[in-house]
Protein backbone atom coordinates (compact mmCIF):
# COMPACT_ATOMS: atom_id res chain seq x y z
CA UNK A 1 0.00 0.00 0.00
CA UNK A 2 1.06 3.28 -0.48
CA UNK A 3 0.14 7.27 0.34
CA UNK A 4 -2.16 8.91 -2.54
CA UNK A 5 -2.82 12.43 -2.45
CA UNK A 6 -5.13 13.64 -5.23
CA UNK A 7 -4.82 17.19 -6.03
CA UNK A 8 -5.82 19.63 -8.96
CA UNK A 9 -3.37 19.67 -12.27
CA UNK A 10 -1.80 22.94 -12.67
CA UNK A 11 0.89 22.44 -15.09
CA UNK A 12 1.00 18.79 -17.06
CA UNK A 13 3.20 15.75 -16.84
CA UNK A 14 4.24 12.76 -15.08
CA UNK A 15 7.99 12.78 -13.05
CA UNK A 16 9.37 11.07 -10.06
CA UNK A 17 11.91 12.33 -7.14
CA UNK A 18 13.04 12.55 -4.04
CA UNK A 19 11.30 15.38 -1.94
CA UNK A 20 12.47 18.27 -0.95
CA UNK A 21 10.07 20.21 1.83
CA UNK A 22 9.85 23.64 2.98
CA UNK A 23 6.85 24.65 5.42
CA UNK A 24 7.27 28.31 4.23
CA UNK A 25 6.68 30.22 0.83
CA UNK A 26 9.22 30.01 -1.63
CA UNK A 27 10.32 33.26 -3.90
CA UNK A 28 12.61 31.72 -6.82
CA UNK A 29 13.69 35.55 -7.93
CA UNK A 30 16.07 35.91 -4.83
CA UNK A 31 15.53 32.89 -2.72
CA UNK A 32 16.83 30.10 -5.66
CA UNK A 33 20.20 30.53 -7.30
CA UNK A 34 19.62 30.72 -11.16
CA UNK A 35 22.20 29.09 -12.25
CA UNK A 36 22.78 25.73 -9.41
CA UNK A 37 19.18 25.53 -8.30
CA UNK A 38 20.24 25.88 -4.83
CA UNK A 39 18.18 27.38 -2.06
CA UNK A 40 19.56 30.60 -0.60
CA UNK A 41 17.51 31.53 1.65
CA UNK A 42 17.02 30.24 5.38
CA UNK A 43 14.26 28.74 4.97
CA UNK A 44 12.41 25.33 7.34
CA UNK A 45 16.47 25.12 7.37
CA UNK A 46 17.29 24.10 3.63
CA UNK A 47 19.71 26.82 2.96
CA UNK A 48 21.97 25.04 0.66
CA UNK A 49 19.68 22.22 -0.36
CA UNK A 50 19.14 22.09 -4.22
CA UNK A 51 16.06 21.26 -6.19
CA UNK A 52 17.79 20.34 -8.92
CA UNK A 53 15.71 17.02 -9.82
CA UNK A 54 13.60 17.00 -6.87
CA UNK A 55 9.77 17.27 -6.03
CA UNK A 56 9.69 20.09 -4.62
CA UNK A 57 7.16 20.80 -2.17
CA UNK A 58 5.92 24.33 -0.58
CA UNK A 59 3.02 25.92 0.42
CA UNK A 60 2.34 28.20 -2.21
CA UNK A 61 5.11 31.09 -4.00
CA UNK A 62 5.71 34.79 -3.57
CA UNK A 63 8.02 37.44 -4.66
CA UNK A 64 8.69 39.43 -7.78
CA UNK A 65 6.39 37.80 -10.84
CA UNK A 66 10.23 37.78 -12.40
CA UNK A 67 10.38 34.35 -10.35
CA UNK A 68 8.48 32.60 -13.32
CA UNK A 69 11.97 33.33 -15.80
CA UNK A 70 13.99 32.02 -12.95
CA UNK A 71 11.97 28.61 -12.95
CA UNK A 72 12.14 28.53 -16.91
CA UNK A 73 15.55 29.18 -16.61
CA UNK A 74 16.32 26.36 -14.60
CA UNK A 75 14.48 23.89 -16.32
CA UNK A 76 16.03 25.10 -19.27
CA UNK A 77 19.75 24.03 -17.61
CA UNK A 78 18.51 20.93 -16.62
CA UNK A 79 18.62 22.67 -12.75
CA UNK A 80 14.74 22.62 -12.23
CA UNK A 81 12.82 20.22 -9.64
CA UNK A 82 11.37 17.70 -11.10
CA UNK A 83 7.72 18.73 -9.95
CA UNK A 84 6.06 21.38 -8.14
CA UNK A 85 3.53 20.44 -5.53
CA UNK A 86 1.66 23.00 -3.55
CA UNK A 87 -0.71 23.50 -0.72
CA UNK A 88 -2.53 26.58 -2.84
CA UNK A 89 -0.27 27.26 -6.61
CA UNK A 90 0.25 31.34 -6.88
CA UNK A 91 0.66 32.80 -10.75
CA UNK A 92 4.55 33.09 -10.82
CA UNK A 93 5.18 29.35 -9.90
CA UNK A 94 2.57 28.26 -12.10
CA UNK A 95 3.70 30.70 -15.16
CA UNK A 96 7.41 28.88 -14.23
CA UNK A 97 6.10 25.20 -14.17
CA UNK A 98 4.31 25.55 -17.24
CA UNK A 99 6.81 27.46 -19.25
CA UNK A 100 9.43 24.92 -18.29
CA UNK A 101 7.55 21.76 -18.30
CA UNK A 102 7.63 21.30 -15.26
CA UNK A 103 4.48 18.93 -14.09
CA UNK A 104 2.69 20.83 -11.20
CA UNK A 105 -0.22 20.01 -8.81
CA UNK A 106 -1.74 22.38 -5.83
CA UNK A 107 -5.16 21.84 -3.56
CA UNK A 108 -5.14 18.51 -2.37
CA UNK A 109 -7.09 16.33 -0.50
CA UNK A 110 -4.72 16.48 2.30
CA UNK A 111 -1.64 19.35 2.94
CA UNK A 112 1.23 18.14 1.08
CA UNK A 113 3.58 19.96 3.40
CA UNK A 114 2.70 18.43 6.41
CA UNK A 115 1.97 14.76 4.56
CA UNK A 116 5.06 14.71 2.99
CA UNK A 117 8.64 14.60 4.47
CA UNK A 118 12.25 15.65 2.99
CA UNK A 119 13.79 12.18 1.38
CA UNK A 120 10.11 10.62 0.61
CA UNK A 121 10.32 9.59 -2.71
CA UNK A 122 7.45 10.78 -4.99
CA UNK A 123 5.69 9.54 -8.03
CA UNK A 124 3.50 12.64 -9.50
CA UNK A 125 0.65 12.10 -12.45
CA UNK A 126 -0.09 15.73 -13.31
CA UNK A 127 -2.67 14.76 -16.01
CA UNK A 128 -4.72 12.80 -13.09
CA UNK A 129 -3.42 14.99 -10.39
CA UNK A 130 -2.25 12.20 -8.50
CA UNK A 131 0.35 11.92 -5.60
CA UNK A 132 2.05 8.60 -4.46
CA UNK A 133 4.09 8.79 -1.66
CA UNK A 134 6.90 6.30 -1.18
CA UNK A 135 8.71 6.74 2.39
CA UNK A 136 12.57 7.10 2.37
CA UNK A 137 12.90 4.80 5.70
CA UNK A 138 10.89 1.96 3.67
CA UNK A 139 12.66 2.38 0.54
CA UNK A 140 15.76 1.99 2.04
CA UNK A 141 14.48 -1.81 3.59
CA UNK A 142 13.50 -2.44 -0.29
CA UNK A 143 9.85 -2.53 0.68
CA UNK A 144 6.84 0.26 0.96
CA UNK A 145 4.67 0.31 3.32
CA UNK A 146 1.42 2.23 4.56
CA UNK A 147 1.99 5.90 5.91
CA UNK A 148 -0.82 7.30 7.66
CA UNK A 149 -1.77 10.69 5.94
CA UNK A 150 -4.07 11.58 8.45
CA UNK A 151 -1.87 11.90 11.26
CA UNK A 152 -0.95 14.67 10.61
CA UNK B 1 -12.44 27.49 -16.13
CA UNK B 2 -15.48 27.54 -19.42
CA UNK B 3 -13.07 27.98 -22.84
CA UNK B 4 -15.03 28.91 -25.95
CA UNK B 5 -14.88 26.97 -29.01
CA UNK B 6 -11.76 29.19 -30.33
CA UNK B 7 -9.87 28.74 -26.87
CA UNK B 8 -10.44 25.00 -26.96
CA UNK B 9 -8.95 24.80 -30.25
CA UNK B 10 -5.63 26.83 -29.08
CA UNK B 11 -5.48 24.77 -26.19
CA UNK B 12 -5.56 21.69 -28.47
CA UNK B 13 -2.25 22.64 -30.31
CA UNK B 14 -4.41 23.62 -33.14
CA UNK B 15 -2.27 27.31 -33.86
CA UNK B 16 0.94 25.84 -33.06
CA UNK B 17 2.79 25.02 -30.00
CA UNK B 18 3.59 28.57 -28.94
CA UNK B 19 -0.14 29.34 -28.87
CA UNK B 20 -0.98 25.88 -27.05
CA UNK B 21 1.50 27.15 -24.32
CA UNK B 22 0.76 30.58 -24.30
CA UNK B 23 -3.30 29.49 -23.64
CA UNK B 24 -1.92 26.86 -20.80
CA UNK B 25 -0.61 29.81 -18.75
CA UNK B 26 -3.55 31.83 -19.18
CA UNK B 27 -5.71 28.92 -18.06
CA UNK B 28 -3.82 28.04 -15.70
CA UNK B 29 -3.82 31.75 -14.43
CA UNK B 30 -7.43 31.59 -14.44
CA UNK B 31 -7.86 28.80 -13.07
CA UNK B 32 -5.60 29.75 -10.05
CA UNK B 33 -7.70 33.26 -9.59
CA UNK B 34 -11.35 31.59 -9.04
CA UNK B 35 -12.24 33.08 -12.92
CA UNK B 36 -14.96 31.05 -14.83
CA UNK B 37 -14.63 32.74 -18.19
CA UNK B 38 -11.70 34.27 -20.36
CA UNK B 39 -12.38 38.47 -21.82
CA UNK B 40 -11.13 39.11 -25.28
CA UNK B 41 -8.44 42.33 -24.45
CA UNK B 42 -8.51 45.47 -26.64
CA UNK B 43 -4.71 45.74 -26.49
CA UNK B 44 -1.20 45.11 -24.49
CA UNK B 45 1.84 46.47 -23.40
CA UNK B 46 4.42 44.22 -22.47
CA UNK B 47 7.71 44.77 -20.13
CA UNK B 48 10.43 42.37 -19.39
CA UNK B 49 12.09 43.40 -22.67
CA UNK B 50 15.14 44.40 -20.31
CA UNK B 51 18.00 41.73 -20.79
CA UNK B 52 19.09 43.02 -17.24
CA UNK B 53 15.48 41.44 -16.34
CA UNK B 54 14.89 38.57 -18.31
CA UNK B 55 18.34 36.85 -18.64
CA UNK B 56 19.07 34.56 -21.18
CA UNK B 57 16.41 32.81 -19.93
CA UNK B 58 14.32 36.05 -21.51
CA UNK B 59 16.08 35.07 -24.75
CA UNK B 60 14.92 31.55 -24.82
CA UNK B 61 11.60 31.93 -24.11
CA UNK B 62 10.96 34.65 -26.83
CA UNK B 63 12.47 32.17 -29.45
CA UNK B 64 10.29 29.70 -28.21
CA UNK B 65 7.23 31.82 -28.63
CA UNK B 66 8.43 33.77 -32.04
CA UNK B 67 6.38 31.09 -33.81
CA UNK B 68 3.29 32.97 -32.56
CA UNK B 69 1.56 36.29 -33.77
CA UNK B 70 0.12 38.87 -31.86
CA UNK B 71 -3.74 38.94 -31.68
CA UNK B 72 -4.38 42.54 -31.10
CA UNK B 73 -2.39 46.25 -30.89
CA UNK B 74 0.86 45.19 -28.17
CA UNK B 75 3.44 47.36 -27.55
CA UNK B 76 6.56 47.13 -25.86
CA UNK B 77 7.66 48.56 -22.75
CA UNK B 78 11.27 50.18 -21.97
CA UNK B 79 14.69 48.30 -22.49
CA UNK B 80 17.79 48.44 -21.01
CA UNK B 81 19.99 50.33 -23.42
CA UNK B 82 19.28 53.56 -25.49
CA UNK B 83 17.82 52.68 -28.94
CA UNK B 84 19.43 55.04 -31.05
CA UNK B 85 23.14 56.15 -29.59
CA UNK B 86 23.95 53.22 -26.88
CA UNK B 87 27.76 52.92 -28.17
CA UNK B 88 27.96 56.75 -27.02
CA UNK B 89 27.47 55.35 -23.52
CA UNK B 90 29.96 52.66 -23.14
CA UNK B 91 27.32 49.82 -23.01
CA UNK B 92 29.34 46.63 -23.20
CA UNK B 93 28.78 45.03 -26.52
CA UNK B 94 27.54 41.80 -24.93
CA UNK B 95 24.90 43.45 -23.12
CA UNK B 96 23.73 45.56 -26.07
CA UNK B 97 23.62 42.92 -28.92
CA UNK B 98 21.43 40.57 -26.23
CA UNK B 99 19.37 43.29 -25.61
CA UNK B 100 18.90 44.12 -29.49
CA UNK B 101 18.62 40.12 -30.32
CA UNK B 102 15.56 40.88 -27.44
CA UNK B 103 13.49 43.50 -29.57
CA UNK B 104 14.00 41.66 -32.97
CA UNK B 105 12.28 38.68 -31.56
CA UNK B 106 9.64 40.96 -29.93
CA UNK B 107 9.04 42.22 -33.11
CA UNK B 108 9.03 39.17 -34.97
CA UNK B 109 6.22 38.70 -32.81
CA UNK B 110 4.31 41.51 -33.94
CA UNK B 111 4.94 43.36 -30.87
CA UNK B 112 5.64 47.46 -31.71
CA UNK B 113 8.77 48.14 -30.28
CA UNK B 114 7.54 51.68 -28.97
CA UNK B 115 10.01 51.13 -25.87
CA UNK B 116 8.36 53.26 -23.64
CA UNK B 117 6.64 53.08 -20.23
CA UNK B 118 3.99 55.70 -20.86
CA UNK B 119 2.75 54.06 -24.15
CA UNK B 120 -0.24 56.11 -24.24
CA UNK B 121 2.12 59.24 -25.08
CA UNK B 122 3.09 56.60 -28.23
CA UNK B 123 -0.10 55.75 -29.77
CA UNK B 124 -1.37 53.04 -27.22
CA UNK B 125 -4.22 54.84 -25.70
CA UNK B 126 -6.08 53.08 -23.14
CA UNK B 127 -10.27 53.69 -23.29
CA UNK B 128 -12.25 53.77 -20.17
CA UNK B 129 -13.79 50.33 -19.79
CA UNK B 130 -11.84 48.50 -22.82
CA UNK B 131 -9.92 45.03 -21.27
CA UNK B 132 -6.76 45.57 -21.06
CA UNK B 133 -3.09 43.24 -20.43
CA UNK B 134 -0.75 45.48 -19.25
CA UNK B 135 2.59 45.61 -17.60
CA UNK B 136 5.09 47.30 -15.83
CA UNK B 137 3.48 48.29 -12.75
CA UNK B 138 3.52 51.87 -13.89
CA UNK B 139 1.85 51.11 -16.70
CA UNK B 140 -0.80 49.29 -15.29
CA UNK B 141 -1.71 51.70 -12.99
CA UNK B 142 -1.85 54.35 -15.72
CA UNK B 143 -4.14 52.36 -17.69
CA UNK B 144 -6.38 51.52 -14.80
CA UNK B 145 -6.36 54.93 -12.72
CA UNK B 146 -5.81 57.94 -15.38
CA UNK B 147 -7.90 56.22 -18.13
CA UNK B 148 -10.28 54.10 -16.23
CA UNK B 149 -9.65 50.67 -18.49
CA UNK B 150 -9.03 47.69 -17.21
CA UNK B 151 -6.33 45.35 -16.25
CA UNK B 152 -4.55 42.77 -13.72
CA UNK B 153 -1.31 43.50 -12.91
CA UNK B 154 0.42 41.02 -15.54
CA UNK B 155 3.55 39.74 -15.23
CA UNK B 156 6.22 39.59 -18.32
CA UNK B 157 4.99 36.22 -19.63
CA UNK B 158 1.26 36.72 -19.22
CA UNK B 159 0.97 39.86 -20.81
CA UNK B 160 2.68 38.32 -23.84
CA UNK B 161 0.57 35.09 -23.80
CA UNK B 162 -2.39 37.56 -23.77
CA UNK B 163 -1.70 39.70 -26.48
CA UNK B 164 -0.76 36.24 -28.02
CA UNK B 165 -3.86 34.62 -27.50
CA UNK B 166 -6.04 38.03 -27.43
CA UNK B 167 -7.19 36.99 -23.87
CA UNK B 168 -6.92 37.40 -20.45
CA UNK B 169 -8.48 35.42 -17.49
CA UNK B 170 -11.59 37.28 -16.33
CA UNK B 171 -11.14 38.31 -12.23
CA UNK B 172 -9.24 41.14 -10.37
CA UNK B 173 -10.08 44.31 -11.74
CA UNK B 174 -11.64 42.90 -14.51
CA UNK B 175 -14.55 43.32 -12.48
CA UNK B 176 -16.19 46.53 -11.48
CA UNK B 177 -16.44 45.04 -7.15
CA UNK B 178 -12.52 44.95 -7.12
CA UNK B 179 -12.31 48.48 -8.36
CA UNK B 180 -13.37 50.55 -5.49
CA UNK B 181 -11.98 52.61 -3.42
CA UNK B 182 -10.83 51.22 -0.25
CA UNK B 183 -8.32 53.89 1.69
CA UNK B 184 -9.39 57.41 1.72
CA UNK B 185 -6.81 59.85 1.37
CA UNK B 186 -6.81 63.52 2.37
CA UNK B 187 -4.04 65.67 1.19
CA UNK B 188 -3.52 68.54 3.41
CA UNK B 189 0.04 69.72 1.68
CA UNK B 190 0.83 71.80 -1.56
CA UNK B 191 2.20 69.50 -4.03
CA UNK B 192 3.78 71.21 -7.35
CA UNK B 193 6.99 69.41 -9.06
CA UNK B 194 5.98 66.00 -10.32
CA UNK B 195 8.83 64.85 -7.38
CA UNK B 196 5.79 66.01 -4.72
CA UNK B 197 3.53 63.43 -6.21
CA UNK B 198 5.90 60.89 -6.36
CA UNK B 199 6.81 61.45 -2.87
CA UNK B 200 3.01 61.27 -2.25
CA UNK B 201 2.43 58.03 -4.22
CA UNK B 202 5.37 56.35 -2.25
CA UNK B 203 3.93 57.58 1.29
CA UNK B 204 0.95 56.33 0.39
CA UNK B 205 1.31 52.95 -1.50
CA UNK B 206 3.37 51.43 1.75
CA UNK B 207 0.20 52.33 3.88
CA UNK B 208 -2.14 50.77 1.15
CA UNK B 209 -0.71 48.09 0.15
CA UNK B 210 -2.57 46.27 -2.30
CA UNK B 211 -5.88 48.11 -1.84
CA UNK B 212 -7.21 50.75 -3.93
CA UNK B 213 -6.28 54.48 -2.38
CA UNK B 214 -8.37 57.31 -3.48
CA UNK B 215 -7.13 61.08 -2.58
CA UNK B 216 -9.09 63.71 -1.86
CA UNK B 217 -8.21 67.51 -1.21
CA UNK B 218 -5.79 67.48 -4.75
CA UNK B 219 -5.99 70.01 -7.30
CA UNK B 220 -8.78 69.47 -10.40
CA UNK B 221 -5.93 70.89 -13.07
CA UNK B 222 -3.84 67.96 -12.32
CA UNK B 223 -1.51 67.17 -15.54
CA UNK B 224 -0.58 63.73 -16.77
CA UNK B 225 2.84 64.16 -15.48
CA UNK B 226 1.49 64.29 -12.27
CA UNK B 227 -0.79 61.57 -12.26
CA UNK B 228 2.07 59.24 -14.26
CA UNK B 229 4.23 60.23 -11.12
CA UNK B 230 2.01 59.57 -8.39
CA UNK B 231 1.06 56.38 -10.15
CA UNK B 232 4.31 54.75 -10.32
CA UNK B 233 5.49 55.56 -6.98
CA UNK B 234 2.27 53.90 -5.28
CA UNK B 235 3.13 50.76 -7.82
CA UNK B 236 6.76 51.03 -6.23
CA UNK B 237 6.54 51.09 -2.49
CA UNK B 238 3.12 49.01 -2.92
CA UNK B 239 1.85 46.97 -4.76
CA UNK B 240 -1.43 49.37 -5.77
CA UNK B 241 -2.86 48.98 -9.52
CA UNK B 242 -5.36 51.61 -8.98
CA UNK B 243 -6.06 54.76 -7.49
CA UNK B 244 -8.90 57.30 -7.67
CA UNK B 245 -8.51 60.76 -7.12
CA UNK B 246 -12.86 62.83 -6.46
CA UNK B 247 -12.74 65.23 -9.18
CA UNK B 248 -10.36 63.70 -11.81
CA UNK B 249 -9.90 60.01 -12.82
CA UNK B 250 -12.74 58.82 -14.89
CA UNK B 251 -13.88 56.41 -12.49
CA UNK B 252 -14.17 58.64 -9.54
CA UNK B 253 -16.22 61.25 -11.86
CA UNK B 254 -18.88 58.45 -12.90
CA UNK B 255 -19.21 56.10 -10.39
CA UNK B 256 -19.23 56.57 -6.02
CA UNK B 257 -15.65 55.28 -5.39
CA UNK B 258 -16.01 55.99 -1.62
CA UNK B 259 -18.16 52.98 -1.48
CA UNK B 260 -16.05 50.45 -0.63
CA UNK B 261 -13.65 52.91 1.99
CA UNK B 262 -12.60 50.99 5.07
CA UNK B 263 -9.35 53.45 6.42
CA UNK B 264 -9.31 57.44 6.68
CA UNK B 265 -5.79 58.15 6.48
CA UNK B 266 -4.40 61.72 6.51
CA UNK B 267 -1.08 63.13 4.02
CA UNK B 268 0.44 66.60 5.71
CA UNK B 269 3.61 68.20 4.55
CA UNK B 270 5.66 66.54 7.49
CA UNK B 271 5.20 63.43 5.77
CA UNK B 272 5.55 64.40 2.11
CA UNK B 273 9.28 65.95 3.61
CA UNK B 274 9.95 62.69 5.70
CA UNK B 275 9.53 60.88 2.14
CA UNK B 276 11.99 62.91 0.46
CA UNK B 277 14.54 62.24 3.33
CA UNK B 278 14.16 58.06 3.05
CA UNK B 279 14.11 57.80 -0.40
CA UNK B 280 17.83 60.02 -0.15
CA UNK B 281 20.31 57.60 0.15
CA UNK B 282 23.37 59.68 -0.58
CA UNK B 283 25.31 62.14 1.89
CA UNK B 284 27.65 63.10 -1.00
CA UNK B 285 27.92 66.68 -1.89
CA UNK B 286 29.10 65.80 -5.14
CA UNK B 287 26.56 64.16 -8.11
CA UNK B 288 27.91 62.31 -11.37
CA UNK B 289 24.48 61.88 -12.62
CA UNK B 290 21.13 63.23 -13.13
CA UNK B 291 18.41 61.15 -14.19
CA UNK B 292 15.18 62.37 -15.14
CA UNK B 293 12.42 60.74 -16.82
CA UNK B 294 11.18 57.89 -14.83
CA UNK B 295 8.28 57.31 -16.09
CA UNK B 296 9.60 58.50 -19.35
CA UNK B 297 9.22 62.48 -20.42
CA UNK B 298 6.54 64.07 -21.35
CA UNK B 299 7.34 66.71 -24.03
CA UNK B 300 6.10 69.25 -21.96
CA UNK B 301 8.80 68.05 -19.26
CA UNK B 302 11.49 68.20 -21.98
CA UNK B 303 10.54 71.34 -22.69
CA UNK B 304 11.17 72.77 -19.20
CA UNK B 305 14.63 71.25 -18.97
CA UNK B 306 15.33 72.25 -22.23
CA UNK B 307 14.55 75.40 -21.05
CA UNK B 308 15.91 75.63 -17.42
CA UNK B 309 19.67 74.63 -19.62
CA UNK B 310 19.20 77.97 -21.96
CA UNK B 311 22.63 79.84 -21.73
CA UNK B 312 23.96 77.15 -18.98
CA UNK B 313 25.89 73.83 -19.46
CA UNK B 314 26.13 70.63 -17.81
CA UNK B 315 29.12 70.63 -15.08
CA UNK B 316 32.17 68.94 -16.67
CA UNK B 317 32.68 65.10 -15.72
CA UNK B 318 28.75 65.23 -15.04
CA UNK B 319 26.02 63.35 -17.04
CA UNK B 320 22.80 64.54 -17.66
CA UNK B 321 19.95 62.05 -18.31
CA UNK B 322 16.47 62.83 -19.70
CA UNK B 323 14.76 59.93 -20.51
CA UNK B 324 11.93 59.41 -23.46
CA UNK B 325 10.34 57.54 -25.66
CA UNK B 326 10.85 57.30 -29.42
CA UNK B 327 8.17 58.84 -30.30
CA UNK B 328 8.13 62.05 -28.14
CA UNK B 329 11.74 62.71 -28.47
CA UNK B 330 11.05 62.85 -32.70
CA UNK B 331 8.66 66.50 -31.60
CA UNK B 332 11.37 67.19 -29.07
CA UNK B 333 14.27 67.22 -32.47
CA UNK B 334 11.21 68.79 -34.53
CA UNK B 335 10.81 71.69 -31.26
CA UNK B 336 14.45 72.37 -31.28
CA UNK B 337 14.03 70.59 -27.04
CA UNK B 338 16.95 68.23 -28.27
CA UNK B 339 19.63 69.92 -29.82
CA UNK B 340 19.22 72.59 -26.77
CA UNK B 341 20.01 69.77 -24.35
CA UNK B 342 22.68 68.35 -26.46
CA UNK B 343 24.26 72.12 -26.57
CA UNK B 344 24.45 72.35 -22.53
CA UNK B 345 26.04 68.93 -22.62
CA UNK B 346 23.06 66.88 -21.14
CA UNK B 347 21.57 63.78 -23.50
CA UNK B 348 18.01 63.19 -24.27
CA UNK B 349 18.02 59.32 -24.33
CA UNK B 350 15.05 57.24 -25.86
CA UNK B 351 13.36 54.19 -24.85
CA UNK B 352 15.70 53.08 -21.79
CA UNK B 353 14.54 52.64 -18.37
CA UNK B 354 17.32 53.80 -15.77
CA UNK B 355 17.13 51.04 -13.83
CA UNK B 356 17.96 48.46 -16.66
CA UNK B 357 20.86 50.05 -17.48
CA UNK B 358 24.22 47.38 -17.03
CA UNK B 359 25.66 48.46 -13.49
CA UNK B 360 28.73 49.08 -15.34
CA UNK B 361 27.06 52.48 -16.63
CA UNK B 362 27.23 52.71 -12.47
CA UNK B 363 29.97 52.08 -11.41
CA UNK B 364 30.53 53.92 -7.97
CA UNK B 365 28.75 57.13 -8.89
CA UNK B 366 26.14 59.10 -6.89
CA UNK B 367 22.99 59.97 -9.10
CA UNK B 368 20.55 62.49 -8.25
CA UNK B 369 16.66 62.20 -9.82
CA UNK B 370 13.00 63.56 -9.53
CA UNK B 371 11.45 60.09 -9.19
CA UNK B 372 10.11 58.67 -6.41
CA UNK B 373 10.78 54.99 -8.15
CA UNK B 374 14.12 55.96 -9.55
CA UNK B 375 15.07 56.88 -6.11
CA UNK B 376 14.06 53.28 -4.94
CA UNK B 377 15.31 51.04 -7.28
CA UNK B 378 18.36 52.23 -8.58
CA UNK B 379 20.30 51.64 -4.95
CA UNK B 380 18.59 48.57 -4.95
CA UNK B 381 19.21 47.45 -8.78
CA UNK B 382 22.43 49.43 -9.98
CA UNK B 383 23.81 49.62 -6.51
CA UNK B 384 24.43 53.12 -5.74
CA UNK B 385 23.26 56.16 -3.63
CA UNK B 386 20.61 58.38 -5.09
CA UNK B 387 19.18 62.18 -4.04
CA UNK B 388 15.84 63.02 -4.84
CA UNK B 389 14.61 66.73 -5.19
CA UNK B 390 12.34 68.24 -7.18
CA UNK B 391 13.04 69.08 -11.22
CA UNK B 392 14.23 72.60 -10.52
CA UNK B 393 16.95 70.83 -8.07
CA UNK B 394 17.92 68.14 -10.14
CA UNK B 395 18.46 70.71 -12.87
CA UNK B 396 20.49 72.99 -10.87
CA UNK B 397 23.05 70.13 -9.47
CA UNK B 398 23.26 68.98 -13.53
CA UNK B 399 25.02 72.60 -13.78
CA UNK B 400 26.43 72.86 -10.75
CA UNK B 401 27.80 69.35 -10.08
CA UNK B 402 26.70 69.82 -6.80
CA UNK B 403 23.40 68.51 -4.48
CA UNK B 404 22.94 71.69 -2.39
Amino acid sequence: MKVILKGRRVSKGTAQGYAVVSSEPISFLGGIDRETGTIREEISGLKGTSIAKKVFVFPTGKGSTGGSMILFGLAEKKKGPAAILNAEADTITAVGAILGGIPMIDRFDKDPVSVIKNGDFIKVDAEKGIVEILRNEDQGKGRTSSVMCDST
Amino acid sequence: MHLTQEEERMLSGEYGSAVQKCIEILTAVGEINNATEMVKIESSHISGSSYKEAGDAGIKLLRLLSAARVRVPATLSSIGIDVQKWKGMKIPRHYASKQYEMLKLYEKIGIISACTCTPYLSGNVPRFGQHLSWTPSESIIAANSQFGAMTNRESDVTALASAICGRTPMYGYHLNENRKGQILVKVESDLEDVSDYGALGYYVGKIAGSENPVFEGLPSYLAIEQLKSLGASLATSGAVALYHILGVTPEALTTDVKRGVHERITVGKKDIEQTYEVLSSSAAEKVDIISIGCPHCSISEIRSISAALRNRKVAKGVSLWVCTSLAVKAIADKMGFTQAINRAGGMLLTGVCPHAMPNEIYGTKTVATNSAKSAHYIPELCGVNVHFGNTRKCTRAAISGRWS
